[in-house]
């Protein structure tokens, strides 16, 4: 599978193939804002609802200076979400994609 | 005195609880403290030589404006332009109820209401104040304060309060005060501050002005206040929301002792124009009165300080005068108190684009989308494109995108995201708002 072609999207989040993860994306907890064990890809505004990852040792998390969260997937994991059916997940380098909104002034990120 | 170069950590960490006590007392909304208000402003009315004014409260900015409006604006320029005086017209009305006023305020009050205090409170306790406490403060801080420690107070108080208080509400007031006496007062003053007038007059005149006075006021406020273009009086005198130009010089005052940035006098005063901020809202002296207002009873604010509430005023006084604003931009309370009945008709009227954008995004813009008869630009299995022509603004341009996962009643959620103009096709418009080429987007899982 050619790696461009190898994206997932669940609801507001997008997760893409990279080849590496760059070198100045730091370590991160496995921890959601409540300090619960599990990774986080994205949280409902309204709902409480989340895009999360529970296969913890199958899984490491990145995080660049600018936010750009990146996953290294060493073996197969779920990605859930309460309103939305389950991705699993191959091997792999992953950059998260929030999807976004275009607004005259402004670009808004999506919370669903 | 040796020079100070910056704060202390136990200064700096005062100087942010000082900021943030200030922004309290700007946007307090408590009422007002009515005697130590009224004992500063007696005060300064006797520091330019001036007897004890009567103090007119009101609950709100507009009813002050209302109250300034019926004793203040002189017969003769009433009287003055060339309209219609047919029976029963405005200016009739305006001239029987000055007709009537005038016997009772020519004699009671008008001798000695008509100068404005503004200018003189200004030159002798305001501006006055300002250049010596600047002088002072300045020649201190040149010689005994480091530059970084000047920009550091002027940063957190007056730049920080500054945006806050003056450029965000008091900008944003007294604007909006403005067009709301020209444009809106006709229709709100029926109901609303007729009552609120009936009972200031009620309470504050009827001991004061007598009976006369206050039946006439009473029969021929409604009628005439409806058809009358009112003046608006913008040169109101400093309260909470001014406190950030007084905390930038009371700061060195109160914790840098060992500067004494002031002499007595002035540090005597400029405690007293702090004591007002604390106390009250705008006021505007006149020789022998002085009309006061009470603080908003709301202030609601974004998360970027902007004013704005999803569900009623944003700023709402005690008379009833309030106003409505989405992230900033004002708007009618339709707007934010009943988007349901906002209609695609109405929003393509509306000629502020701003105004226009926060009725979309009211609306909703699935529902503005489906009601206003955009075109179907493109359709594929990501979604449907559409594309509805705005004069005057941008295109409007929304992907109706599908999700993947049905509902537990087996449909599908959809749901609108708008994209920039030039999008072309549903796949490139969701591409887009992932960041990504229309080529590139081409998941192998959706849900």
């Amino acid at each position: 599978m050619k790696s461009q072609n190898c994206m997932f999207r669940q609801g507001d989040v997008l997760l893409r193939r990279v080849k590496e993860i760059p070198t100045d994306a730091i370590v991160t907890d496995k921890k959601d804002q409540f300090g619960n064990d599990r990774i986080v890809l994205a949280y409902g505004e309204v709902t409480g609802h989340a895009h999360a990852i529970h296969d913890l040792d199958n899984v490491d998390v990145f995080v660049k200076g600018d936010g750009t969260m990146y996953l290294e997937v060493k073996s197969e994991a779920a990605l859930q979400h309460e309103e939305h059916a389950t991705i699993t997940l191959p091997a792999g380098n992953y950059e998260r994609v929030i999807q976004r909104e275009y607004s005259p002034e402004e670009i808004r990120n999506v919370a669903d | 005195m040796r020079r100070i170069e910056s704060l202390t950590a136990e200064q700096e960490r005062q100087l942010v609880a000082f900021r943030e006590e200030w922004l309290r007392h700007g946007l307090s909304t408590a009422p007002a403290d009515r005697k130590r208000t009224e004992e500063i402003i007696t005060d300064f009315y006797r520091q330019i030589g001036k007897t004890k004014p009567y103090f007119w409260w009101s609950d709100g900015l507009m009813v002050s404006q209302l109250a300034m409006n019926l004793t203040l604006r002189a017969p003769k320029q009433r009287a003055a332009p060339a309209r219609s005086q047919k029976p029963g017209t405005a200016v009739e009305v305006e001239n029987n109820l000055w007709a009537n006023l005038g016997a009772n305020l020519r004699a009671n009050l008008w001798a000695n209401l008509g100068a404005n205090l503004w200018a003189n409170l200004w030159a002798n306790l305001g501006a006055n104040l300002g250049d010596n406490l600047r002088d002072n403060l300045g020649a201190n801080l040149g010689a005994n304060l480091g530059a970084n420690l000047w920009a550091n107070l002027w940063a957190n108080l007056r730049a920080n309060l500054r945006d806050n208080l003056r450029d965000n509400l008091r900008d944003n007031l007294g604007d909006n005060l403005r067009a709301n006496l020209r444009d809106n007062l006709r229709d709100n003053l029926g109901d609303n501050l007729r009552a609120n007038l009936g009972d200031n007059l009620g309470d504050n005149l009827r001991d004061n002005l007598g009976d006369n006075l206050r039946a006439n006021l009473w029969d021929n406020l409604g009628d005439n206040l409806r058809d009358n273009q009112l003046e608006f009086f913008g040169a109101y005198f400093w309260g909470s929301l001014e406190a950030y130009w007084i905390t930038f010089y009371l700061f060195p005052h109160q914790f840098l002792p060992l500067l004494k940035p002031y002499d007595t006098d002035k540090a005597n005063l400029l405690m007293q124009w702090a004591d007002l901020a604390r106390s009250t809202f705008w006021w505007w002296p006149f020789e022998g009165i002085v009309f006061l207002s009470e603080r908003p009873l709301s202030i609601r604010k974004d998360e970027r300080t902007r004013l704005h509430n999803s569900n009623g005023p944003a700023v709402a006084f005690r008379d009833g005068w309030s106003v409505y604003y989405w992230h900033g931009v004002v708007v009618p309370a339709d707007v934010i108190e009943r988007p349901e009945q906002l209609t695609a008709e109405r929003i393509d009227q509306e000629q502020n684009v701003e105004v226009r954008r926060v009725m979309v995004e009211r609306m909703g813009y699935e529902r503005y989308i489906l009601e206003s008869g955009a075109q179907v630009v493109h359709s594929d299995d990501i979604g449907i494109l559409y594309r509805k022509e705005i004069p005057g603004d941008e295109p409007l341009v929304v992907v109706h995108v599908v999700n993947s996962t049905p509902e537990p009643d087996g449909s599908l959620k959809k749901y609108m995201l708008r994209v920039p103009p030039d999008m072309k096709t549903a796949r490139g418009a969701v591409a887009w708002t992932f960041g990504l080429k229309e080529q590139e987007y081409q998941p192998v899982i959706q849900t």
